[in-house]
């Protein structure tokens, strides 16, 4: 990557003017909304990335009296679940082990300690951009075991996919991914099944729809009748989205149907990446036995790899290690809650007391994409 | 053996650090050759300075990779404590320099170390004037450790007091924030990116005597771990003010925002090397920027928010988006780690 022809990425989409005048066509209509519907206009932000946008640009403060932000699931780091980190680490008592992981997720709790934690004990972990780093981790590590928790939603999972078709190509025998991957389209229909969430729109994610198109969510404006607008990541991308939603909202409330839209064209296509949805078709099949944080158990949301790759599959590897289960949960976690958009951050009791980001005991309190994290990060520890 | 530099093969050894032979051959080939022999005759430095009001300050440095685009961890360890020295209102005058060293660690590369510390030195005006070197075994340290401490002299002038700083005072950054840090990530190779990004490492001792001598400067800082964001933090806090800070007014060069998109940094909470953070009275604010525009190091000067009470705002530091909304701005919270998508 070369990080010199950035200018226009960082800054054309960040422009101020352009920004005010979304701003100023947004305020007048989402008043208008919350008049008509006689309560304020609820938005699903799906992605963690949209979060963050919202908090950093102060977006979710411009229209606090007529719009209210639902921050939704699509936070991968926030989404794991303890036992995750807990087999790691059981893993990594072992010491050719090397476990190769993302950077925020490095600070996720397990039940006794997080994988920042284990390393300060003298455990290997080693913080990688890309799985193929970890691959080649491997490669210079031949007397080691190098393990790569691979996790995140459709975004993450085609390069996983390709490094072990690499890894195979090449035959590396030290190299195995953890596949903790979580599907977004089943997550999604959980979050939607949840009576208990009312929703105007939603804000989709950007990312994920670059590998899987924009086609896979028209069943949430033909069966949910809900306005789903595909968002790119900066300000202007967040704003324009917005009022695309609203301006179909107001068409709906004037008996027009709900639909899909793509703000974010210049990256997504309607059917996506075929390459990369072929390779996940390829080394993964869907798995059912996780438990996500905020979704609960047998949800047909995970993945794991084909059986032709268990060589490269680290739980087949070096098997499921019985963790050391604490009989009762440290403090009441109102993480799922928040996960599903039923909470905000500030209603749960514990935020900016005993869950703080230098001392998180939720991962949604980790990632600068999480709900709580977000908050926190620009709100502060008293809201 | 003797030492010879341009022999590649030549490592440091266990030997080096025993207080024999080797270690004294080391000092004297290598150390003493690059420093002068003043360095090494006595067991401690003579100084001799007029002046009651002295400064002290030490800073160690581990840094990882040593050589990065525009410069290493030996200019880096004269600067930092340099411009430690400096931003208190001081001229730094002597250097002193500890190394710890790891086995098997090249003997060229160790020469080239001091070279670029003593090319560092004479930049600032300082001299280097004892050290130590220590040598552990291999896998106890990463190839090299610098301590430095540095003495410094008020002339004519009284150390910078913080309580000094008044609301309404105006608050400036030298240069362009966040080269070093968002340099040193671009280096790291497991990230893979590509960048001619150039570090900011580099003394401002005269950024902060232009300063000092044509503005009414209250108080200065050297943004350097946990950046910008850190420093404000912890400054407001100790003064309990507020700093206001307006997004649009922070110079950044198009590399560093580049970089901090990818990997998901805030300029704001990355190390910088050569840019420090001047409290300024609000009349001296142009003066203030006026005297430093000629100067290469200090050429994205900027002022970048003002202070505040805290009044109506618990918060120390607040940020302005564009958008004009004011949101919390954090210290960075312990290791900077890249998001995952």
């Amino acid at each position: 990557m070369n990080t010199q022809h950035n200018d226009w990425l960082s800054s054309g989409f960040k422009d101020a003017q352009l920004m005010q005048n979304l701003v100023n066509k947004i305020t007048p209509l989402a008043n208008e909304l919350h008049q008509q519907l006689g309560r304020p206009v609820q938005i699903m932000e799906v992605c963690g990335g949209h979060t963050h946008t919202l908090f950093r640009y102060g977006i979710n403060t411009l229209f606090e009296r007529d719009i209210e932000f639902i921050h939704g699931p699509g936070c991968p780091v926030c989404v794991l679940p303890r036992e995750v980190i807990d087999q790691c680490i059981a893993w990594l008592t072992n010491d050719t082990c090397i476990l190769a992981s993302f950077g925020d997720a490095i600070r996720v709790p397990g039940t006794t300690m997080s994988l920042q934690q284990a390393r300060a004990q003298g455990r290997r972990v080693e913080v990688v951009y890309s799985p193929l780093d970890a691959l080649n981790l491997a490669k210079k590590n031949p007397d080691k075991e190098v393990i790569f928790l691979a996790i995140g939603f459709d975004t993450t999972m085609p390069s996983t996919a390709l490094t072990v078709l690499q890894a195979a190509a090449q035959n590396v025998t030290n190299f195995s991914v953890y596949p903790v991957h979580i599907t977004l389209i089943p997550t999604l229909k959980v979050v939607l099944g949840d009576s208990s969430i009312m929703l105007d729109g939603l804000i989709g994610p950007g990312h994920v729809s670059m590998v899987i198109g924009t086609k896979p969510y028209d069943f949430i404006a033909n069966e949910y009748g809900l306005p789903f607008v595909v968002a790119g990541f900066e300000p202007l991308d967040v704003l324009q989205s917005l009022y695309m939603l609203l301006v179909q909202k107001k068409q709906m409330l004037a008996g027009a149907g709900a639909r899909v839209e793509n703000q974010y064209a210049r990256a997504v296509l309607t059917h996506g990446n075929a390459n990369a949805l072929r390779a996940m078709a390829q080394v993964y099949t869907p798995q059912s036995k996780s438990i996500w944080q905020g979704l609960g158990a047998n949800q047909e949301v995970g993945v794991t790899l084909q059986p032709e790759y268990n060589q490269f599959n680290a739980e087949f590897k070096f098997g499921a290690y019985q963790c050391e289960r604490e009989s009762t949960h440290l403090t009441p976690i109102y993480c799922d809650q928040v996960i599903m958009g039923k909470r905000s951050p500030s209603q749960c009791p514990n935020y900016g007391k005993t869950c703080t980001p230098q001392s998180p005991l939720g991962a949604l309190m980790v990632s600068s994409e999480g709900a709580c994290a977000a908050w926190y990060l620009y709100n502060g520890a008293t809201v | 053996m003797k030492i010879n530099e341009s022999d590649s093969t030549q490592q440091i050894t266990l030997a080096h650090g025993g207080g024999g032979q080797l270690t004294h051959s080391l000092l004297i080939e290598l150390i003493a050759d690059v420093f002068g022999d003043n360095v090494m005759q006595d067991d401690q430095a003579r100084l001799s300075l007029q002046s009651t009001n002295l400064a002290f300050s030490t800073d160690s440095f581990v840094v990882s990779p040593r050589r990065f685009n525009g410069g290493d961890i030996g200019c880096l360890s004269v600067f930092g404590t340099v411009n430690d020295l400096v931003v208190g209102g001081a001229v730094a005058r002597f250097i002193s320099c500890a190394f710890i060293i790891e086995e098997g660690f090249s003997i060229a590369e160790l020469k080239d170390i001091c070279q670029s510390m003593k090319k560092a030195a004479q930049l600032c005006g300082v001299d280097i004037v004892c050290g130590d070197t220590k040598v552990v075994p291999k896998g106890q340290c990463e190839g090299i450790y610098i301590n430095t401490s540095g003495i410094g002299q008020y002339i004519n002038r009284e150390p910078l007091d913080m309580h000094n700083i008044a609301i309404g005072d105006k608050i400036i950054v030298s240069r362009d924030i966040g080269r070093h840090g968002a340099c040193i990530a671009a280096t790291r190779e497991e990230y893979g990116l590509d960048s001619d990004l150039q570090s900011d490492c580099g003394s401002l001792h005269r950024v902060s005597e232009a300063l000092l001598r044509h503005a009414e400067i209250k108080y200065m800082r050297d943004a350097t771990r946990g950046g910008v964001a850190a420093v404000l933090n912890e400054l407001a806090g100790t003064i309990n003010k507020r700093f206001a800070i307006t997004e649009s007014a922070i110079p950044t060069c198009p590399e560093v925002d580049g970089i901090c998109e990818l990997l998901g940094f805030n300029p704001l909470h990355l190390a910088n090397e050569g840019c420090l953070i001047a409290i300024v009275s609000e009349q001296s604010c142009e003066k203030a920027l006026n005297a430093i525009s000629e100067l290469d190091e200090a050429q994205n000067a900027a002022c970048i928010g003002e202070v505040c009470s805290t009044e109506n705002n618990n918060a120390l530091v607040t940020l302005k988006s564009v958008l004009g909304v004011d949101s919390v701005l954090a210290s960075p919270n312990g290791e900077l780690l890249p998001r995952i998508c």
